[in-house]
């Protein structure tokens, strides 16, 4: 299974090359919040996406279809644009064998939603049958809220009229948007899928939610010092917006078409932690069990693998976790291989991070260059591999995992590899 | 009961079979219970009464009682998991019991956990205190109030609310699911996208065993308006006889390879035969296009080997204009062509449980019962194929799932009962 194309957006870079030349450079996207109110929060801080990035809203006949996008489908065209242009996918003719498989979980309720269900609501309740009745409520926000709405207007914006997918899987969804994409091709059902996630909590009530579970990271001495993945003054993750697609080919059908090859995906592997829904299993019984079935699916050993992309959140739990997991995984090999969290420049881009972060695993193997973990100042014992720290480091590497733990104990894992030709 | 491998029509290595259904509806919290139902000619559609549903709807299929499955989730957290949690555990519980898998009988790593997982909503009671508490004496927002201190009135974990994944995961939690999963949103070609998924993790020895299926939304006043807004449903008294209402419901099978069914001298219920997908919506209606929902079809049969001919039920996974003509463009080849029924009139529209549910029904439906189909039918509505008073041999269902956003999934179940 080859990948032909690719696409991003994130806090770093309009697109894929902008995005891994400043990770490259460790240039961290994290900086005071300024599309909405943050006074008095205990975090201030994220990655923005500079709106002047976005496409402008492509008309390919969709006349309306802009009411009903939210700001994570917005960031998710541009990232598929960039993508579909990359794989040449509009060359494709039969688009009935071309599909979509996103990671996505909707909009969330503005404040100004929150004003006028107020005005509905009574000492009896909330009354949605006035608010229905005088329409005031718009039936676009409804759309914007469901998160499959966002990938059937994808396969209709990229005329794909194959197999859709709508995966909510919270952290875990964008790197199980392209393994399911990876089955649907390997079992013959498409020729072609776009495949990963996008993302926009930056708002307030989005925003909030995680600040009052106290997730977010609260003591920084600068925004950009914030997201220090593994490092002992981890404090919390960074929240940020983004979007990330590749374009999945069987590698006959990229070969007949003539398409460039980018880089394979060469296994994906699932679990669950089965434990608590709020939190990690304490062993990384599940993340572990992810990484191992991502590699036997990809026919290779745990010896095999060169580098890790890690889900590396900056939270003390994951890091961790993820770290004993890793070394579950590749056992007395584990402190030789280099870990480096994406995370550390871009923040966590919830269901887009698998998809961005492979993304960025494939360009660093073609690039012989390993991104770093910035950020990296004060070593944690428990923390104790090579996380690549602060400075990128050529290394020529062919085969790397990339690891993606969602909220509740889902847990997935991608196995990518340098395409030979 | 035992099969044989050549007692299956199609060529496979090893097919992947059904040996547990579980689901609940609003005609019971069984499949036995809701096929009585069914058979005696119930409907379980009522008056919304649990709260004022008003011009939005008037009648629902709603899950009154789901039986009650002891866990120890914290009730707050239960409480923002919703009915989802509540239609999930027992439907599990129901398909595990009657595929015989009892806990400890595989590693938990070996089961595979696939579900559709209908919309959740936030619950506006967790966020309306904190504009309650910020308004100024004129009854606006004071924003400063609001951003100073308000917001902390919020429920935390609100937006667990609006994450179809956490009673997923809980669920995985109750029955220790460790395997391959994953959580497909929202409608209908979801819960077949479920199956299909788990058929492809049992086919590559990924899991020994699986579950798979759907849960359809909880009939609040958000779905209520969703629903109306977007033409589902139509206020009450218009267009009376064709009315479509919502309905709750959680549907699950278990699949496992018929090698490894077999070994464990397990029931087999059916067998999975094949699935097709396809996306292209048309502006008006506003779902998934004939031409969509025919390659779909076309898919399955594929899939499936089979020609049109030989599928002897299709149960419809919408009433849209556009999956009839789809059907009849595809089975109207000169024969006769298969009965289409919809068993919507009697369930409602359960969206991600929709297509599970009516594979489970049809699968569960003996050959020997006699029952009607008619146009009129509260039951079962016919759709396509003529009037049918007598008892029918449907060895071979086609059931559909159908979004509204232009989605749409067919899959082909096929009864093993005559070969073992």
């Amino acid at each position: 299974m080859v990948i032909t194309g690719y696409g991003m957006i994130t806090p770093i870079g309009k697109n894929s090359r902008e995005t891994f030349e400043n990770a490259l450079r460790g240039v961290s996207g994290i900086d005071f919040l300024s599309s909405f109110e943050t006074e008095g929060l205990p975090c201030r801080i994220g990655g923005q996406v500079n709106d002047s990035w976005l496409n402008p809203f492509p008309a390919r006949g969709l006349k309306g279809i802009e009411k009903c996008s939210s700001r994570g489908l917005k960031l998710m065209i541009s990232a598929a644009s960039e993508a579909v242009e990359s794989a040449g996918l509009d060359l494709i003719e039969n688009r009935h064998r071309i599909g979509v498989s996103l990671g996505y979980h909707g909009e969330n309720p503005s404040l100004e939603d929150l004003l006028l269900l107020h005005r509905y609501r009574d000492k009896d309740g909330w009354d949605i049958c006035d608010l229905a009745r005088r329409g005031t409520y718009s039936f676009f926000n409804f759309f914007r809220r469901k998160a499959d709405v966002a990938t059937s207007i994808l396969s209709s914006m990229f005329n794909c009229r194959g197999s859709n997918l709508t995966i909510v899987s919270a952290c875990a969804a964008g790197t199980q948007a392209i393994g399911e994409a990876l089955g649907i091709i390997r079992e013959g059902r498409a020729d072609a899928m776009i495949a990963g996630g996008c993302e926009s909590n930056i708002n307030f009530m989005g925003f909030v939610g995680f600040v009052l579970i106290r997730a977010l990271s609260e003591r920084y001495s600068s925004p950009g010092k914030a997201s220090r993945p593994f490092d002992r003054k981890r404090n919390g993750f960074v929240m940020s917006e983004g979007a990330g697609a590749l374009v999945l080919e069987s590698l006959d059908h990229a070969i007949e078409r003539k398409a460039h090859i980018f880089g394979e995906v060469l296994g994906y592997g699932a679990s669950a932690d089965a434990f608590r829904i709020t939190d990690i299993h304490p062993k990384g019984d599940g993340a572990a069990f992810a990484m191992q079935r991502a590699i036997d699916d990809a026919g290779l050993s745990p010896s095999d693998i060169e580098y890790i992309n890690a889900h590396g959140t900056s939270t003390l739990q994951n890091d961790h976790i993820e770290t004993l997991a890793i070394k579950r995984v590749l056992g007395e090999r584990a402190k030789k291989i280099p870990v480096s969290s994406n995370k550390s420049m871009i923040g966590h881009t919830i269901a887009a991070a698998g998809a961005i972060e492979a993304c960025l695993t494939i360009m660093g193997m073609n690039n012989s260059v390993l991104l770093p973990t910035i950020n990296y100042e004060f070593p944690d014992p428990k923390c104790d591999l090579d996380y690549v720290p602060n400075q990128s480091r050529q290394l020529e590497h062919g085969v790397a995992l990339s690891n993606s733990f969602g909220f509740g104990g889902q847990n997935a894992c991608l196995c990518l590899g340098k395409f030979h030709q | 009961m035992t099969a044989t491998l050549d007692s299956l029509s199609y060529p496979s290595t090893d097919p992947i079979v059904i040996t547990g259904l579980g689901a609940v509806c609003s005609l019971g919290n069984s499949i036995a219970e809701i096929t009585r139902g069914l058979m005696s000619g119930k409907s379980g559609a009522q008056q919304i009464t649990d709260f004022d549903a008003g011009e939005l709807a008037f009648q629902a299929a709603q899950v009154k009682n789901p039986p009650a499955v002891k866990t120890d989730i914290h009730p707050q957290l239960a409480r923002t998991m919703g009915k989802h949690l509540s239609l999930l555990l027992p439907s599990i519980e129901e398909a595990l019991d009657r595929a015989g898998i009892g806990s400890g009988m595989f590693d938990s790593r070996d089961i595979g956990f696939f579900a559709g997982m209908g919309m959740v909503d936030y619950h506006i009671e967790d966020l309306l205190p904190a504009v309650l508490k910020s308004l100024n004496q004129d009854g606006d927002l004071d924003y400063d109030r609001f951003f100073l201190s308000g917001y902390q009135e919020i429920y935390p974990l609100w937006p667990l609310g609006m994450l179809n994944n956490v009673a997923f995961c809980q669920a995985a939690i109750h029955f220790c699911l460790r395997g391959e999963n994953c959580v497909f949103s929202p409608h209908g070609d979801a819960g077949i996208a479920a199956v299909s998924e788990a058929v492809k993790v049992l086919e590559e020895g990924k899991a020994k065993v699986a579950l798979a299926g759907g849960v359809g939304e909880q009939i609040s006043p958000f779905s209520l308006a969703r629903a109306r807004l977007k033409g589902l449903i139509r206020p009450p008294g218009e267009n009376p006889g064709a009315d479509i209402f919502l309905g709750e419901g959680g549907a699950m099978l278990v699949l496992e390879p018929l090698s490894g069914a077999l070994n464990r001298g397990a029931d087999i219920l059916g067998r999975i035969a094949g699935f097709g997908f396809s996306c292209h919506r048309e502006e008006k209606p506003g779902c998934a296009s004939r031409r969509a929902i025919a390659s779909a079809i076309e898919g399955a049969l594929s899939q499936a080997a089979l020609v049109p001919g030989r599928i002897d039920l299709i149960m419809a996974g919408s009433s849209s204009q556009n999956e009839l003509e789809a059907v009849h463009e595809i089975f109207d080849t000169g024969g006769e062509a298969p009965v289409m029924v919809s068993a919507e009139a009697a369930l409602g529209e359960i969206l991600a449980a929709g297509p599970i549910l009516n594979a489970a029904i049809g699968l569960s439906i003996p050959d020997s019962t006699p029952f009607p189909f008619c146009p009129q039918s509260s039951v079962f509505r016919l759709l396509s194929g003529r009037p049918f008073g007598g008892s029918l041999h449907a060895r071979r269902i086609l059931v559909n799932g159908i979004s509204y956003e232009g989605r749409c999934a067919s899959m082909i179940v096929e009864k093993v009962g005559e070969t073992i």
